[in-house]
């Protein structure tokens, strides 16, 4: 990717693709200037775009990072609650077809009565830590990038701070685990990878 | 029409560029058209959020042109002024004139 396309692709996350489009066909215009100039240009340009894509509606921003965390919440649940049924499905049918015989297995079957091992801690840390910290906050930068296309960033900071404050008053509590206000910034940062990932996915030119 | 809103110093400096550069006035063109009069070189950044703060108050109006090959294939977007911007700018500047008048500025020199 040349450097043309890098900042356009940058900047049309913090406004209009055309407006990204013919601001950097103005730079390329002024080429003589420097590639330091040029990167410069397009860090202040991409910072003072990002300030007013902020302020232009800050309060609707607001309440559309609450609205997400709720969703989130509810997401993490389910898909907690899915991958822990699913797991200690696998974890006991494992430890039943290892350890009984065929005519055990099929007398337990008759009784519906199984040794049924717990899973082991660790097993559930990790179903919640990957829910919770990755995938739920991933498919709700998805679902995010469909309704403030072109504001993913800001909405990606304002989330920051959002959720920092919903995670300090109103913490997702799991099976052992919370989402601490310190680990929101890796949930922001999935929920901005899941937003990228939709906005390059619909649409691909924006790459190459 | 509602009353044309107040401008800041470096608003009416982008108005009267536009003004100046008439038909042709873009980034690059207004950028050096503000140099050459003022002796100054706003940085690209600044030049542009002035030109989308001043489109948001409907003082200019913005346009793209065709894309064309010098700029890898990407259109220009050519600004003109509103009759609301010609306004404000014209107001701004008798304000910026009665102010002057009748002035004998420090070092003597007259307004």
């Amino acid at each position: 990717m040349r450097k043309a396309d890098v900042a356009e692709t940058l900047l049309s996350l913090v406004g209009s693709a055309e407006r990204a489009r013919s601001f950097v066909g103005d730079l390329i215009e002024e080429r003589e200037q420097g590639r330091v100039w040029f990167w410069r240009s397009v860090t202040r340009l991409w910072l003072a775009m990002l300030g007013r894509d902020l302020l232009s509606a800050p309060l609707a921003m607001a309440i559309c990072c609450v609205v997400a965390w709720f969703l989130y919440m509810l997401l993490s649940a389910v898909l907690a609650l899915t991958g822990y049924v699913v797991v200690t499905l696998a974890w006991g049918i494992a430890y039943v077809l290892n350890n009984h015989t065929g005519l055990e297995l099929f007398a337990d079957l008759l009784r519906i009565r199984f040794n049924w091992p717990p899973i082991p801690d660790a097993a559930t840390y990790l179903i919640q830590a990957v829910v919770l910290f990755v995938i739920a906050p991933f498919h709700i930068g998805r679902s995010s990038a469909r309704f403030w296309r072109g504001h993913e960033v800001s909405l990606a900071v304002m989330m920051l701070v959002v959720w920092t404050g919903m995670a300090a008053f109103v913490p997702v509590v799991g099976i052992g685990i919370t989402a601490r206000p310190a680990m929101v910034p890796v949930m922001v940062m999935f929920v901005l990878a899941g937003a990228l990932l939709e906005r390059f996915r619909s649409t691909p030119a924006a790459l190459s | 029409m509602a009353a044309a809103p107040p401008l800041g110093e470096f608003e009416q400096v982008v108005l009267l560029a536009i003004l100046r550069v008439g038909a042709d006035a873009y980034g690059v063109t207004i950028r050096r058209e503000i140099t050459e009069c003022t002796e100054r070189e706003p940085s690209p950044g600044a030049l542009y959020t002035t030109l989308d703060r001043l489109e948001e108050k409907g003082l200019v109006a913005s346009k793209y042109g065709d894309p064309t090959p010098e700029r890898g294939g990407r259109a220009k977007r050519y600004f003109t002024v509103t009759a609301r911007g010609g306004q404000a700018v014209a107001r701004a500047q008798r304000a910026y004139q009665r102010l002057m008048k009748g002035l004998v500025l420090p070092g003597g020199a007259r307004a």
